[in-house]
């Protein structure tokens, strides 16, 4: 042969190499060899940083080659404070670790006196959290005086790609110099900062991707969140406002074209502000307002939103009526949950891919979907139906049958129904024809009833999808213990039930018993 | 999706990049693919990718699986690029987002191998300098390892504890706060 082309002497030295660099492939599939230890230092000491603290120092003990590799390994600590880290043991650890930081995240139940401030800015100063790129501390929130941040926290600005900073005062000669770029998520939780220190720390962000904002649980009124607030980057796609009231804005002044999920926690926004904030957010994917006020109408104009959820407390008189889901064609999940003596105004003109509904009572004083109109939900006028909707959630003080089968008419395809039976009020049982109610016939698979009680109203309302609902795959009864006392027995509700001669061979049908029902978790 | 898809077309029409593996086995890839890895990004910046980029360390099975990686990640970037650009059109953006949860599956899919070859993609990864992936499979290894005690974390690895009793209560005293 003699002539060794270009291919055949690379593939020699290749070979070579092969032996030669990658010895961990010699011990592939032999079942006893020490694979991971021969990865670099470097790639170690990053598996090492990813584990949580005490765990990345306990591979010291592993073997000789793991020994040296978590003092030089990038370092995360995070200080809990619940688990024995106190403030000396975090100045024993950042002076004595030899590599740079990765994640250092200091609770409140550390920095909990006076000086604290000091404290932190020492360890901030650390060689050992050069570099850092995760960056979370809280002062202690109950204290009189408020903290300074100290400037330290801010060395790491080239770096950093989460920074959380909580109860404190951001310093107001330093939001001019910040550059931000990796920063990728912002929290500020009861920071006071000056309007011009925010609008330059977010105008720092270009690739800010999360912002949250919110103030402690404390006494209203909440503090107004500062108008620069919202001038974050455009790249933002996560806001959250929590425990503040929202500056008025008007539609078409303001626009943050990436939002896709905007959350409002406790936060008081005008109807205006709450309408020009969802037509200024045009990618927004889902809304969650929980417990806020301000506004008593919301009309949902929104083109690629798809799921909305709403909680409310009882509260003032500015609380939420009027629900209208004007245009909402990406609509999937609508979810209101309200108190149950409310009275509640909703009305669905356009959500042509609604499928998940909740939670309608027999509060709402008037329903409304496209034609249909139910007022109170026993009083209906049969137009529009949904086909769309899959899962229901009803939380109803009596349980009719007739309203259940006017709903199951007005939602055909409906395969899952979720029912809280609050009392088991006595109610008129009208007659109703069964014949031909689709969702009976075809769709309902599964049917969980909280609060089911066992007796007779209760048991005939059930009997009745246990015949009728032909597809059935699964039925869930909550039973409150406490409310049922010890007489109550299952295999006398299994036969009450009729469960032997279940419409649905295949259903499988479960008691639960439930201690408590907790209606703080609703 | 469109959009991402022809971000990619344009870049394959730009240029083409041969990647050969340490058995020889020869690998064409777009540009927009083999520059999610920095050291391959270098050479083409140096312009020494003519007549293909030899990769001496990594071997055709795991070659096949990095540009794998590379080309689903590759598609998303340009994908992300796209809705930072003037293109921000709501329509694009519900695309992307989807993508991006299809981005999330994949990933997990692409975890799913044995140890051996786990490691084989981390030495890879590190030595292409593919930063997306070196923090995924490392991260899998620590997340394997996440609530095991040592000894535990010794037999699923195999590493044998050549430490003395002496070097072991050594570690144990100055590091007490950890096994406490």
């Amino acid at each position: 042969m003699g002539v060794v082309t270009r291919a055949q002497a690379k593939r020699r030295s290749s070979h070579q190499s092969d032996g030669e660099e990658q010895p961990p492939r010699g011990g592939r599939g032999g079942g006893g060899a020490d694979l991971i230890s021969l990865l670099p230092d470097e790639i170690l000491g990053s598996i090492i940083s990813l584990l949580p603290t005490k765990q990345g120092a306990r591979t010291q003990i592993l073997s000789s080659r793991w020994r040296p590799l978590w003092r030089s390994a990038p370092l995360n600590l995070e200080a809990s404070g619940l688990d024995r880290i106190d403030k000396a043991l975090v100045s024993r650890i950042l002076s004595e670790h030899q590599g740079i930081g990765r994640r250092f995240s200091v609770s409140p139940f550390i920095l909990d006196a006076r000086g604290d401030s000091a404290t932190l800015d020492s360890w901030l100063l650390s060689p050992a959290l050069n570099n850092l790129q995760v960056l979370d501390f809280s002062f202690f929130p109950l204290f009189s005086s408020i903290h300074l941040m100290p400037h330290s926290a801010l060395r790491f600005s080239s770096t950093l790609r989460i920074a959380k900073f909580s109860c404190c005062q951001f310093p107001d000669d330093a939001g001019h110099q910040l550059h931000l770029p990796n920063l990728l998520h912002l929290e500020l939780g009861s920071v006071i900062i000056s309007e011009d220190s925010l609008h330059s720390l977010l105008a720092g962000c270009p690739a800010l991707d999360r912002f949250v904002l919110r103030h402690i649980y404390g006494s209203s009124p909440w503090p107004q969140i500062l108008p620069s607030a919202l001038h974050f980057p455009s790249t933002l796609r996560i806001a959250e406002f929590g425990c503040c009231r929202f500056p008025d804005i008007v539609a078409h002044q303001v626009h943050f074209p990436n939002i896709c999920h905007l959350t409002m926690k406790t936060v008081t926004i005008s109807e205006v502000s709450l309408h020009a904030m969802l037509s200024s957010c045009p990618a927004l994917n889902s809304l969650m307002l929980f417990y806020s006020s301000g506004f008593s109408q919301f009309r949902i104009n929104s083109l690629k939103l798809k799921h909305v959820e709403m909680n409310f407390r009882r509260s003032n008189a500015d609380r939420l009526h009027e629900l209208i889901v004007e245009n909402a064609p990406c609509l999937e999940r609508l979810y209101h949950r309200g108190q149950r003596d409310e009275e509640m105004h909703i009305s669905i003109v356009s959500a042509p891919k609604l499928k998940i509904l909740g939670r309608l009572t027999d509060h709402i004083s008037r329903l409304e979907l496209g034609t249909t109109v139910f007022k109170g939900l026993h009083d209906v006028r049969m137009g529009t139906v949904m086909r769309s909707v899959k899962v229901l959630t009803l939380s109803l003080d009596s349980l009719r049958l007739d309203v259940i089968i006017n709903l199951m008419r007005c939602f055909p395809c409906m395969e899952e129904l979720y029912i809280e039976a609050h009392m088991a009020r006595k109610n008129k049982q009208r007659r109703y024809s069964r014949d031909h109610i689709e969702c009976l016939d075809h769709h309902l698979k599964k049917l969980e009833i909280s609060y089911y009680s066992g007796k007779k109203l209760h048991v005939e309302f059930v009997k009745f999808f246990v015949l009728n609902a032909s597809v059935l795959e699964s039925l869930v009864l909550h039973v409150d213990r406490v409310k049922v006392g010890s007489d109550w027995c299952i295999e006398n509700q299994r036969r009450q039930l009729h469960i032997e001669k279940r419409a649905s061979i295949g259903a499988q049908i479960d008691f639960n018993f439930v201690e408590c029902f907790s209606y703080l978790s609703d | 999706m469109a959009s991402a898809g022809s971000g990619d077309e344009k870049a394959a029409a730009a240029a083409m990049i041969t990647l050969i593996s340490s058995d020889n086995e020869k690998f064409e890839v777009t540009e927009a693919t083999a520059t999610l890895s920095q050291t391959i990004r270098h050479m083409i910046e140096d312009g020494c990718t003519d007549g293909g980029v030899p990769l001496p360390n990594v071997t055709s099975k795991i070659l096949a699986r990095v540009i794998e990686y590379c080309k689903k990640h590759a598609t998303a970037a340009a994908g992300e690029e796209g809705s930072s650009s003037s293109f921000s059109d709501a329509a694009f953006l519900e695309v992307d987002r989807a993508f991006l949860e299809e981005l999330e599956e994949f990933d997990d899919a692409f975890l799913e191998v044995d140890r051996a070859t786990l490691f084989d993609l981390i030495l890879a990864a590190n030595y292409l300098d593919i930063k997306g992936l070196l923090n995924l499979t490392c991260q899998k290894v620590a997340d394997s390892v996440k609530g095991k005690t040592p000894e535990q974390i010794r037999e699923m690895y195999n590493i044998v504890n050549d430490l003395t009793p002496e070097e072991e209560a050594e570690i144990r005293r100055e590091t007490q706060w950890a096994f406490e």
